[in-house]
């Protein structure tokens, strides 16, 4: 446990008659590695936006660094390195000009340690910005996020577009920069091996809804995985299994995932009368996959031979 | 600060490069062709455009990487400000704008004022008009900020804030006479644009922001929803196949004549009466507008005016301002009999009291003409006139000049001026006029107690007493077949209250008759419809202290003639605007003071104030109520049906949170 660097209360935001983030209640602790998950267009760049006060919420309130968002001074400013969606730099100037326009900005910046994440991406400091290729663009834009050497770095979907070998150089970078103690990064990305390799907390946006906050290891042990075999074809879920996420038939088999497994859930499960009902093991990714997708998905049994997947019971 | 203006040039300088190069290209085009009236010229037709084209260029260029919502997260999160970085972003814009604008057109006034290349005497006003413009595009700057930053439908309210800068410029244009009014009125415009611009910039474009900046994009958009509606009104009326007309004409035997224009089916027809109503045969199967019937009617010379009894505005319709097209300069184009041709260019320079004569090849100075006669170029004038001429507008059109000391007769296919008339002390010159016919004119002269009617040797034909005030009056002058001397007066717009008429004498002098015209409204016209729907957009706030002449003469409808209509409309206007706004807050769901203040202000500023209303104000949307299923509002209000709550989106079971806080402890400031 330790101080809080980012706090959401009530949070909300709509566009129009959209919802994009509903009621958010967010803590993140000083020098963690905060991963912020959901599918796209669920309110994770809204969310950021609030945060760093670039975007009125409609509702609700965040601090950071015990600043409302909407009133950050130039100083807590300077302590906050955001890497904005989209990576933008201004397409005409050279590389080495983006340094020195960028520096002149923050009191405490590192040109070492900008021109080495220009190093560790292959980035020519003579290139022009529009020049440079996605994954170069990338480096460019987290060299200029880090080089001030912030407190609090936030960035908002650093891996979109990238191949594998940018995408962990990236990673690279970013674990080099959580060395620095007390250096909480707050990142949001749709992709789970980044999460499972970088974060150490996350945060679950589900259609603008945050549906879980907690540690990786909590995440993991709270989505578990069933198989119930039936001698004759399996009975639908009955509706009352609460936290039931995902339903697979398989031949006679039926595999659920769910959620936050009490006694109470594994007698509903007995009462269905399987044969046999054992727990397996889930990956990661198929938890997230279940637990972000599962209540979306509306397969009818008949579409499919190798297994078909029934709605979600979400009572 | 000074990191971001020095980005901002470097980035920008492009666009100032095009403006530069494009405006110089047309004035060095006006430069080949020499003409006098170079910079009048450049000002009339190109200057206007170009800076409202080229303000709106820089202020897109600028805006234009900030539309997306990350390139504006990456301009303004870093430890500045976002006021300076504003200020740093427009004081770039602006000096590219203005040097890209203003560079060729100081060029261009510095080869005009070179000698020899015009054929005109200069003076620095006359690069005002031009100064003017080059200022009138930081309006347009600020607008073009503005139209993309703002978040709007295109289709919706988006291009309304471009109002303000055509208001403004055409204000500045058309109807202030002086420059530094012009000047003065076009910095307020660019301040109350600055201010909507930060706004919009300072929130990415959603205008959340303070009531200042909410009411100065207010203040933008108004005359452009006023415009809105001139342009749907106008659209309304140019369906119309028919038409109607009625107007007055004089006969050369100085009866008045009422006619009476209708087209129907593409048909055109004249009725004409006199003023009892009676109809007049003799002029059946006429045309007026036919030139062969050109002489059935008298054509006045001149109509003159006292300048000094002008109101301010009206001094504009009478090239008496910043933008007339030879300030300080008036062209002579009569100053010889019929048939004689002189060989250079006639001016009246104000400023050197004196009828300068310039060589029309070589572009050079001649010599100059004035009460004591011809001097060369480059030697002392004997004599100098008595100051500005009166009815300087009018010069062109006549052999006589008027000061209100003295009135000459030119010749100056004899380089010379007589005096003709030297006026009492105590009874100034007001104006005086050549009339027809050219080979043997009368030089009709005003004071303010008398008429004279002179002979060009200076010979007092008649003179008789002034029967109207010149000051309440515009006066013209014509000679009638009978040699008789006719006067039509008519009211300066000041004066509504006043009676058009006649004033006929005889060559003695004597005043043989004096007609008024018929002041009776034809509510046959078509202009009585075009009159109420105007009134309907016109903003009540504005009938007090808006001149209604000078809309009559802009927008050629009646709202004098037809008083009642209008008023009828413009309260009609209001009405409807009040009601629809308090319908539009009431759905908006605003409280009580913000509905009041909008009712209010709406049925002041009209229909167009309701369209301000739905550009600046945004409903709060509504969704399907969590609990209920009904409709209700997305804010924390109850829900109509249920009473819920808005936060009543249930838990489904999915939700892992760990016991407690991920972290200890509110933020300094969070209980705030």
């Amino acid at each position: 446990m330790s101080e809080c660097v980012i706090r959401t209360e009530h949070l909300t935001r709509y566009f129009g008659t959209k919802r994009i983030v509903f009621d958010l209640n967010l803590s993140v602790p000083r020098g963690s590695v905060f991963g912020l998950l959901g599918r796209n267009g669920s309110g994770k760049t809204t969310s950021l936006r609030m945060i760093l006060g670039l975007l009125a919420p409609s509702w609700g309130r965040s601090w950071v660094f015990g600043e409302e968002s909407g009133r950050l001074s130039p100083e807590t400013r300077a302590r906050i390195g955001y890497l904005a969606e989209g990576h933008p730099v201004y397409g005409w100037m050279r590389v080495a000009d983006a340094h020195a326009y960028q520096s002149q900005f923050y009191p405490q910046w590192n040109s070492d340690l900008f021109y080495s994440v220009l190093k560790f991406f292959r980035v020519d400091p003579k290139t022009r910005a529009r020049n440079l290729s996605r994954g170069e663009r990338t480096g460019l834009c987290l060299a200029m996020t880090l080089a001030p050497e912030p407190d609090l770095l936030i960035l908002d979907d650093p891996a979109i577009g990238l191949d594998p070998v940018a995408r962990r150089s990236l990673l690279e970078s970013m674990v080099h920069a959580s060395r620095k103690a007390d250096r909480t990064i707050v990142f949001s990305s749709h992709l789970l091996a980044d999460i499972e390799r970088m974060a150490d907390h996350i945060a679950v946006l589900d259609y603008s809804v945050l549906r879980a906050q907690c540690s990786l290891d909590t995440f993991r042990s709270c989505v578990q995985c069933f198989v119930l075999s039936f001698s004759s074809p399996p009975p639908p879920p009955p509706p009352a299994v609460r936290g039931l996420i995902q339903c697979v038939v398989r031949g006679r088999e039926l595999r659920l995932t769910l959620v936050n497994v009490t006694q109470e859930t594994l007698s509903v499960l007995r009462r269905m009368g399987p044969a046999e009902m054992r727990e397996v093991p889930i990956s990661l990714e198929d938890a997230f996959v279940s637990y972000l997708g599962g209540s979306m998905e509306n397969v009818r049994p008949e579409e499919s031979s190798k297994g078909v997947e029934m709605p979600g019971g979400v009572p | 600060m000074m990191g971001v203006f020095v980005r901002e040039l470097r980035e920008n300088v492009k666009w100032a490069a095009v403006i530069f190069v494009v405006l110089l290209a047309i004035c060095v085009h006006g430069m080949r062709d020499a003409s006098a009236m170079l910079l009048y010229g450049l000002a009339q037709a190109t200057t206007p455009f170009v800076a409202a084209l080229a303000g709106l260029l820089m202020g897109a260029a600028q805006a234009m990487f900030e539309m997306r919502p990350d390139n504006w997260a990456f301009v303004v999160h870093r430890p500045v400000r976002r006021g300076r970085i504003f200020a740093a972003k427009c004081a770039a814009g602006l000096l590219l704008l203005y040097g890209a604008l203003g560079l060729p057109c100081a060029l261009t006034a510095a080869w005009a004022a070179w000698p020899g290349h015009v054929a005109m005497p200069f003076q620095w006003r006359m690069a005002l008009p031009l100064t003017a413009d080059v200022l009138s595009a930081g309006c347009y700057y600020f607008a073009g900020m503005v139209l993309l930053l703002r978040r709007a439908r295109w289709q919706g309210t988006r291009l309304l804030p471009l109002g303000l800068a055509i208001f403004g410029t055409v204000l500045a244009y058309l109807f202030i006479p002086g420059f530094v009014a012009a000047a003065v009125v076009l910095v307020a415009i660019q301040g109350i644009g600055a201010a909507a611009a930060w706004g919009v910039f300072s929130s990415n474009g959603e205008m959340d922001g303070a009531a200042v900046t909410r009411g100065a994009l207010g203040v933008m958009m108004y005359p452009g929803a006023l415009a809105l509606g001139m342009f749907i009104l106008g659209l309304s009326t140019s369906f119309n196949v028919g038409g109607y007309w009625q107007y007055y004409q004089v006969d050369r035997d100085g009866n008045i004549v009422r006619v009476t224009e209708t087209i129907t089916d593409g048909n055109r027809q004249f009725a004409f009466d006199d003023v009892a109503g009676k109809t007049l045969p003799q002029y059946e199967h006429v045309d007026p507008n036919d030139p062969a019937y050109a002489g059935i009617f008298v054509r006045f010379n001149a109509f003159l005016v006292d300048p000094a009894a002008l109101p301010w505005i009206a001094r504009k319709f009478e090239a008496d301002d910043y933008r007339s097209p030879t300030p300080g300069v008036a062209r002579l184009s009569s100053v010889a009999p019929p048939g004689v041709r002189v060989p250079f260019l006639s001016l009246y320079d104000v400023p050197e009291q004196l009828i300068e004569l310039i060589d029309p090849v070589s572009h050079r100075m001649l010599g100059s003409v004035g009460p004591g006669g011809f001097s060369a170029a480059g030697t002392a004038p004997p004599a100098r006139f008595a100051g500005r001429p009166l009815n300087l507008a009018s010069l062109a059109r006549g052999r006589a000049i008027a000061f209100p000391s003295e009135v000459y007769w030119m010749e100056l296919d004899q380089r010379r001026v007589r005096r003709v008339f030297t006026a009492a002390q105590d009874d100034p010159v007001v104006y005086a006029a050549e009339v027809a016919p050219p080979q043997n004119p009368t030089i009709v002269v005003s004071t303010r107690r008398r008429v004279y009617a002179l002979r060009p040797t200076g010979e007092t034909v008649f003179d008789v007493p002034m029967g109207v005030d010149p000051a309440e009056f515009e006066i013209g002058p014509a000679i009638l077949a009978n040699h008789h001397l006719l006067l039509e007066t008519e009211p300066l717009p000041t004066h509504p209250e006043l009676q058009a008429a006649l004033w006929e004498y005889d060559e003695g002098g004597k005043l043989v008759r004096e007609t008024a015209f018929p002041r009776q409204p034809d509510y046959r016209s078509p202009k009585v419809t075009e009159t109420a729907m105007f009134g309907m957009i016109f903003p009540l706030a504005a009938r007090p202290v808006c001149p209604m002449w000078v809309l009559d003469r802009v927008l050629d409808i009646r709202t004098m003639e037809f008083a009642p209509v209008f008023d009828a409309g413009m309260a009609a206007g209001a009405v409807l605007a009040a009601a629809v706004t308090f319908w539009i807050a009431r759905r908006y769901r605003m409280g009580a003071g913000k509905t009041i203040g909008w009712v209010i202000g709406n049925l002041l500023l009209g229909p167009a104030g309701v369209v301000v209303m739905l550009g600046l104000c945004s409903g709060r949307g509504r969704e399907r109520c969590a609990r209920c299923g009904g409709t209700r509002e997305i804010l924390p209000a109850a829900c109509g049906r249920c009473g819920a709550g808005w936060l009543v989106e249930v838990a489904d079971g999915r939700e892992i949170f760990e016991p407690g806080d991920a972290c200890h402890g509110a933020p300094a400031g969070a209980e705030a």
